[in-house]
């Protein structure tokens, strides 16, 4: 070593300097983080501005995720009307990647910003987040439209 | 065993070519007898280091030399591995000892194999993002830029230039923070704890931006083929100024902390040397390539995105040691920091998406996208049958590549620098076992 240690009394002044700066860490269980509105979570159902339901049971959402954690029981009646028996989603299988709610084309779900997700039994992971419900259905346009064209608004 | 061994074997005449063609080499070829024998006699050296006749090494030991008579204290085998299954990124290091020096190193992969690779060929091109952004778990933009560079080539997607600018902008962020999750860890491996600390002060305000962009803090979603998912907001824009409002006086005290310290220097100057010759001869890339005195960096040789926009300087040194990759990272921060305050200051208007068709087709061919990641040069092979899916795609880890130099670099150290020399590397083992 040539001469006298002097960056070893520079990293003892900077970790006293440290002892004076403002705590970074926050107390998790009194203090909570501020989320971002982006932050994805885990999926739920949107409500509406009434607070219902918008799901359409048109399973999009289904074959957008890569892992297959939606499944949607639907029963359609004779007139043709849907009945969503139970929407499962498997949040421990979820990895929060929000293509599912990319592709829901009617705004009904949204990524949760509840982030306290641990459970010790993994059957409760499994949830129903509709159960028994009938499938909205839009009130109909006054004039009558394509039903292939309609339902994208951006 | 020993039956149930000798059944699966080649017969002894493949076994005869096999010697042959190893002659030369210290690289023994032995039968399946041999060795269960070899397995047997665990305690296969006698007390003056030499092994009994008869025995012979089993193969997957590397021996030292062809001479035993090298060693000067008993045989010793040290497995440096994982601790337990469930950690994340594990290597296992087989080190062969001569007291506590060095004599040969090798390193056993593929803890963390998940199968992206494969897995990748079950998925639309709009899904793969969130697959490989679990490859390299500490840069995800970089791994989906490239992926989105090799898809956008193939299918002839015009990216709109504030896309093209956001992705240098989250990627130079993306930087930023795996180099802060490095150099305070090599810190620890040196002995040193604030500093570890103190850096993840500056990873956690770049992540906490990230997240308010992209929606997660490491696996973002956020690059995909024709732009990126969302724009920046005002209050991202408003903590990246905030917090570059002190970060370079940060590295400065970063600088007098850790790399002025004569303990740190002593514990990382002159070990781990990467010649310059070994860096090219075995195929590395970025921090490492460029501490070992090489020039040469993607973003300005072989601008992607937006980068030949951008005024930034590619850092060097020349020693080739732990210390000198550890300064060659901490100006790259700073230079990052250059590049981030020319993004917020120039970026363009416009979309940060291209109109792309709901399910992405891409046309049969091949393509490769190539970015300068943090660790490296990371590509992204793309192989198209014209379907919705990939027919097979690859992923050109840069630090697999500098695994390879870790076995060359350890022999002839002591026990107490392979942490930090190996450390050094920045090994991501997500993307090394994929
Ligand atoms: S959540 Fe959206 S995509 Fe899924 S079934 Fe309901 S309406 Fe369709
Ligand atoms: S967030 Fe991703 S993984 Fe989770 S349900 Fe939606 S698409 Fe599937």
């Amino acid at each position: 070593m040539r001469g006298l240690p002097t960056g070893i009394f520079k990293s003892l002044r900077i970790a006293f300097k440290n002892l004076f700066r403002p705590n970074m860490v926050i107390q998790y269980p009194k203090q909570r983080a501020i989320i971002p509105e982006r932050a994805r979570w885990a999926v739920e159902i949107k409500p509406a501005q009434d607070g219902s339901h918008r799901c359409q049971a048109c399973r999009i959402c289904e074959g957008a995720c890569p892992h297959h954690c939606i499944k949607l029981d639907i029963t359609t009646a004779e007139d043709r009307s849907k009945h969503i028996d139970h929407w499962w989603f498997d949040r421990g299988s979820c990895m929060m990647c929000g293509l599912c709610v990319e592709a829901c084309p009617f705004d009904a779900i949204r990524m949760g910003h509840d982030y306290e997700l641990a459970h010790a039994d993994p059957a409760l992971l499994v949830l129903d987040l509709l159960p028994d419900t009938p499938a909205y259905v839009r009130p109909k346009p006054a004039r009558p439209v394509d039903p292939n064209a309609g339902d994208t608004d951006a | 065993m020993a039956e149930q061994l000798t059944q699966d074997t080649t017969p002894d005449t493949s076994l005869d070519i096999l010697r042959d063609l190893t002659a030369d080499s210290t690289v023994e070829v032995v039968s399946a007898e041999e060795l269960a024998a070899g397995y047997e006699n665990a305690g296969w050296l006698t007390p003056d280091g030499t092994p009994p006749a008869g025995i012979t090494v089993p193969r997957n030991i590397r021996r030292i030399a062809d001479d035993p008579h090298q060693l000067t204290t008993d045989h010793y085998l040290l497995n440096m591995g994982p601790q337990h299954p469930s950690t994340h990124g594990v290597l296992r290091v087989v080190l062969e000892l001569d007291g506590e020096r060095i004599m040969s190193s090798e390193a056993h992969v593929g803890q963390l194999h998940r199968g992206i690779e494969k897995l990748a060929e079950t998925r639309r091109y709009g899904q793969l993002g969130s697959l490989f952004d679990r490859a390299d778990y500490v840069s995800g933009i970089h791994t989906e830029l490239a992926l989105a560079l090799a898809t956008e080539e193939l299918a002839e997607i015009e990216v709109p230039a504030r896309a093209q600018w956001l992705r240098v902008l989250m990627g130079e962020i993306n930087r930023c923070a795996s180099h802060y999750l490095w150099m305070g860890p090599t810190g620890l491996d040196s002995g040193a704890m604030g500093i570890f600390l103190f850096m993840m002060y500056d990873r956690e305000k770049w992540l906490d931006i990230l997240e308010e962009v992209t929606g997660q803090r490491m696996m973002f979603n956020y690059v995909r083929p024709g732009g990126v998912i969302a724009d920046i907001t005002p209050r991202a824009v408003q903590l990246i100024d905030e917090y570059l409002a002190e970060a370079d006086a940060r590295l400065d005290e970063h600088w007098d902390n850790l790399y002025e310290s004569e303990i740190f220097q002593q514990r990382t100057q002159g070990i781990g040397v990467v010649t310059k010759q070994d860096a090219l001869d075995f195929g590395a890339s970025g921090f490492i390539l460029r501490a070992s005195g090489v020039d040469w960096d993607l973003r300005r040789d072989r601008p992607y995105s937006a980068y030949d926009r951008f005024e930034f300087d590619v850092m060097t040194r020349d020693e080739g040691d732990i210390y000198a990759r550890m300064v060659c990272r901490l100006d790259e921060v700073r230079q990052s920091h250059r590049i981030i305050r020319q993004c917020l200051a120039g970026l363009p208007e416009g979309d940060y998406m291209a109109k792309l068709p709901k399910v992405l087709r891409v046309p049969a061919g091949e393509a490769c996208g190539i970015v300068e990641g943090p660790r490296g040069e990371l590509a992204v092979h793309i192989y198209a049958d014209g379907s919705d899916k990939p027919l097979r795609a690859h992923i050109r880890p840069p630090t697999q590549y500098a695994l390879n130099i870790a076995d060359t670099v350890l022999p002839g150290q002591l026990l107490a620098d392979a942490i930090v020399s190996l450390g050094s590397f920045d090994f991501c083992f997500g993307e090394v076992d994929r």
